[in-house]
């Protein structure tokens, strides 16, 4: 209504309006094709009569705002308006469209209170019939690669499994490995879920990738579609992030080098996902896929010592893709933290999943409420502990661990105390043997919109066990930066890089993943790494 | 397109209708190795699970609005295209939403059936809305005795109380038979609230703790302390008054118009003043910032 008011008063000012709507019609009225009125006498509110009679105003609907470019007083701006697909010129105002189309859509206009059919009509002037067609259903709009959902799922359904493969793999060369750890934030979407239950979109994937496997089908190698290109990219981590970059590279007819500090590839997919929620195998088989394509991974090749960032300029790179991680354990700030038997939650994975020797005690403590705290806890128990339990400071509504995580960890025997933070370590000889813990309540929310844990005074009680571990978060090891490279970072221990392009201010060097959001899930490194790989095409080309 | 919330509702009896669940290892199976938990489907299971997609974008393309239209009307291949214009200045009336998950459970919203939002109740109240005007329950579709409205903002302030008193305003004017009671922290003058009202809208000073169901008819026990005390009112239909925010399109309008707009709790006041944003020539108009999260 306001849009419509001050255009009227904007006009009535002698200026010329132009009223951009993104909706079919102009907000405020939407008039029932039952109204009593005969056509072209359209009843609405006298604003907008009075909008359509003043030709100062020039009403543009069903479009978005493309571009604005200049300055006050002289701007260009370009919209983009989305096609109606039903001509007005020759819609004679019969319904017949509406009462045959199949589609009921809970009306989002009317809050959800009634439906509508994917074509109908709207206010203003008479005919405006338009079809609602979006470019991408809900759960492809909210991965962050823009998988291809209901197209491989649809493809699945019609028991064309390799095609489904094939269709995923145009975008993830990881369809084994993220449809086995992926938190789904598609499934959360999924329209499905106000009917029944959620699709298992992640099990899907999975199963068009196991089923490959299954068969001892090679992976379907995917050629480069450009021609070669000569240029050699470097990028600094082979995690998710780092590799999909390199694969995306790859096919652009790119020569990629992956530099890998650890004696493997995979990042945080390899050193902190246990076995028993991603077999190495699983992993390997997808890593191989990518080197089968050309790209070289150089793992033991840390940078930052013998080989700087600048030295890969030297040596002939014409563009990094820094994508690193957050492997650096955080840590408590409290009295023993550093006693035999406190270890970080990063580092017990990583010592385990690369064959490490690790034992575990009788009892042991994990503090934290994150997905690595749930793969340390689920991990003592294999190793052969026989009491677990995790200590998180807030309630599980502010637990950022996954349901599933949680669920299957709860029915695996391990105990979570909610609202209990400890305070000090304590030790014998230097050695663990208990835990100084308070209890704590929730009280205004933080900055990250959680409510912050406050000690509950008095309320002290003691722990015995004989292993702490720590997961209450990770950061990005800047050590490799040497200081001097021209690549800013924040005060958090981040890097700074551009939100759409990934570039830093170096030139040609670009940066992605958690070393630039902090720990998050791997599809958003992977889709980190396939917007670097844009931008580094872009950049190599000029363009 | 603001439909994310949209969703089918169209059953097909040949569709399956419970998710799979993934078979998994066995509890006991799991200690001393670190064998794959989940399992994963098997071919029947995945092509049943595939089934249940709704396949959704809206239009399908199915071509049965084409078949039917005698004019050939409709043209599923028209293009999108672009449109250029040179203007003086930009003023932005942004798109706001309500985001239920905001709404505190304690006002059982989504829980219990004939708990509505003031924006729903604002679209039922409309004689362009889904029912013409009238204002019924979800539960049966009776048209309630008794409303209650209720603040379900963390910061209540003087824009929820007008707008509840807009809303109530226009329900008295249309069912004469219907009983109002406003709930506010502060309370209404009573000389100021019966300028407007007749005696079948109360206000109620108090902070409402909870609302609860009745199992047998559905009705919603308001429960609300009132000068210290706890007390409890029975009615059929409760309006929760919530805030709005910027939708998430506004982020995409700051990174092209070069703003920061953000924000939550918001009312759309018609005020057409412009507010500026920091950047020359472009304006915004229409709401007023309530007392949070705003820059």
């Amino acid at each position: 209504m306001t849009g419509t008011k001050l255009a009227l008063d904007q006009a009535r000012a002698g200026k010329r309006v132009y009223l951009v709507e993104k909706c079919a019609g102009l907000a405020g009225e939407r008039i029932l094709a039952s109204g009593n009125f005969a056509p072209g006498q359209w009843f609405t509110s006298p604003e907008l009569e009075e909008i359509k009679k003043n030709e100062n105003i020039e009403v543009i609907t069903n479009a978005d705002l493309e571009e604005a470019e200049g300055r006050d007083g002289n701007f260009k701006v370009t919209l983009r308006v989305r096609a109606s697909r039903v001509r007005s010129s020759r819609c004679d105002d019969c319904k017949a469209c509406i009462k045959v189309c199949p589609i009921n859509l809970w009306d989002s206009y009317n809050e959800q209170l009634s439906f509508r059919t994917a074509i109908d009509s709207f206010n203003s002037q008479p005919n405006s019939y338009h079809i609602i067609k979006e470019e991408m259903p809900i759960c492809q709009e909210t991965c962050p690669v823009h998988l291809d959902v209901r197209g491989y799922i649809g493809l699945i359904a019609d028991g064309k499994f390799g095609q489904a493969l094939d269709l995923i793999r145009e975008r993830l060369p990881f369809p084994a490995t993220i449809g086995r750890i992926c938190p789904h934030p598609c499934e959360q979407k999924c329209n499905r879920a106000s009917f029944d239950e959620p699709l298992a979109i992640r099990h899907l994937k999975r199963f068009v990738a196991d089923y490959e496997m299954a068969l001892a089908r090679r992976p379907k190698i995917l050629t480069p579609k450009a021609p070669v290109r000569h240029e050699k990219v470097a990028i600094i981590g082979a995690g998710p992030g780092g590799l999909t970059c390199a694969h995306d590279l790859a096919r652009l007819g790119y020569q990629v080098t992956v530099f890998e500090s650890l004696p493997v590839a995979g990042g945080m997919l390899y050193v902190g996902i246990p076995e028993y929620r991603l077999p190495k195998k699983v992993l390997q088989r997808e890593i191989d896929s990518i080197r089968d394509i050309g790209v070289e991974i150089k793992t033991n090749a840390p940078i930052g010592g013998d080989l700087t960032l600048n030295d890969l300029f030297r040596q002939g790179f014409k563009a990094v893709f820094i994508s690193v991680g957050a492997h650096k354990s955080q840590r408590l700030q409290i009295g023993g933290e550093d006693a035999e038997g406190v270890v970080h939650g990063v580092d017990f994975l990583r010592d385990m999943n690369l064959g490490k020797e690790v034992i575990v005690s009788e009892r042991v403590a994990i503090i934290g409420g994150g997905n690595v705290a749930m793969d340390a806890a689920r991990c003592s128990l294999r190793l052969g502990s026989k009491k677990v339990f995790i200590l998180y400071r807030r309630s599980r509504v502010e637990m950022p661990a996954s349901k599933e995580e949680i669920e299957a960890l709860e029915a695996e025997g391990i105990e979570i105390q909610y609202l209990v933070a400890p305070i000090e370590v304590l030790s014998d000889n230097g050695k663990v043997v208990g835990l100084r813990c308070t209890h704590m309540e929730l009280g205004e929310p933080d900055v990250s919109g959680r409510r912050t844990p406050i000690p509950i005074k008095g309320s002290e009680f003691d722990v015995e066990l004989g292993m702490v571990i720590l997961a209450i978060g990770q950061t990005t090891d800047l050590s490799f930066l040497n200081g001097d490279s021209g690549i800013k970072t924040t005060r958090q221990g981040t890097l700074v890089a551009d939100r759409n392009t990934l570039a830093t201010a170096h030139p040609g060097v670009f940066a992605g993943g958690d070393a630039v959001t902090g720990p998050s899930i791997a599809i958003e490194a992977v889709a980190a790494g396939k917007r670097a790989a844009v931008s580094i095409d872009k950049y190599l080309r000029g363009a | 397109m603001a439909e994310s919330k949209g969703r089918y509702i169209i059953e097909f009896k040949d569709i399956p209708r419970g998710r799979q669940w993934i078979p998994e290892l066995p509890i006991e199976e799991r200690v001393g190795n670190f064998e794959e938990v989940e399992l994963g489907f098997d071919r029947e299971q995945a092509v049943a699970e595939a089934r249940r997609c709704l396949s959704c974008r809206r239009c399908l393309g199915c071509g049965l609005c084409l078949a039917e239209c005698h004019t050939k009307a409709i043209d599923f291949d028209d293009p999108d295209s672009d449109i250029e214009l040179e203007v003086g200045s930009i003023i932005i009336t942004p798109e706001v939403e309500r985001v239920p998950s905001r709404i505190e459970a304690r006002f059982g919203y989504g829980r219990y059936i004939n708990v509505v939002t003031s924006l729903e109740f604002e679209r039922m109240l409309s004689d362009s809305g889904p029912y013409g005007g009238l204002v019924v329950r979800p539960y049966d579709g009776e048209i309630p005795g008794r409303i209650a409205f209720v603040p379900a903002l963390k910061h209540e302030d003087i824009h929820s109380l007008s707008y509840a008193m807009k809303e109530a305003l226009i329900t008295q004017s249309k069912f004469r038979d219907l009983d109002i009671s406003i709930f506010s922290i502060d309370g209404i003058p009573q000389d100021e609230f019966r300028r407007y009202f007749d005696s079948k809208v109360s206000p109620r000073k108090g902070k409402v703790l909870t609302i609860r169901e009745a199992e047998e008819n559905k009705n919603l026990m308001v429960e609300f302390v009132e000068n210290g005390q706890t007390k409890e009112e029975e009615v059929e239909l409760v309006v929760l008054l919530v805030g709005l925010e910027l939708s998430s399109g506004v982020t995409e309008l700051n990174s092209k118009l070069g703003l920061k707009l953000k924000g939550r709790n918001f009312w759309e006041t018609g005020d057409t003043s412009l507010i500026e944003t920091g950047k020359s020539g472009v304006f915004l108009a229409g709401y007023t910032f309530s007392t949070q999260d705003h820059d």
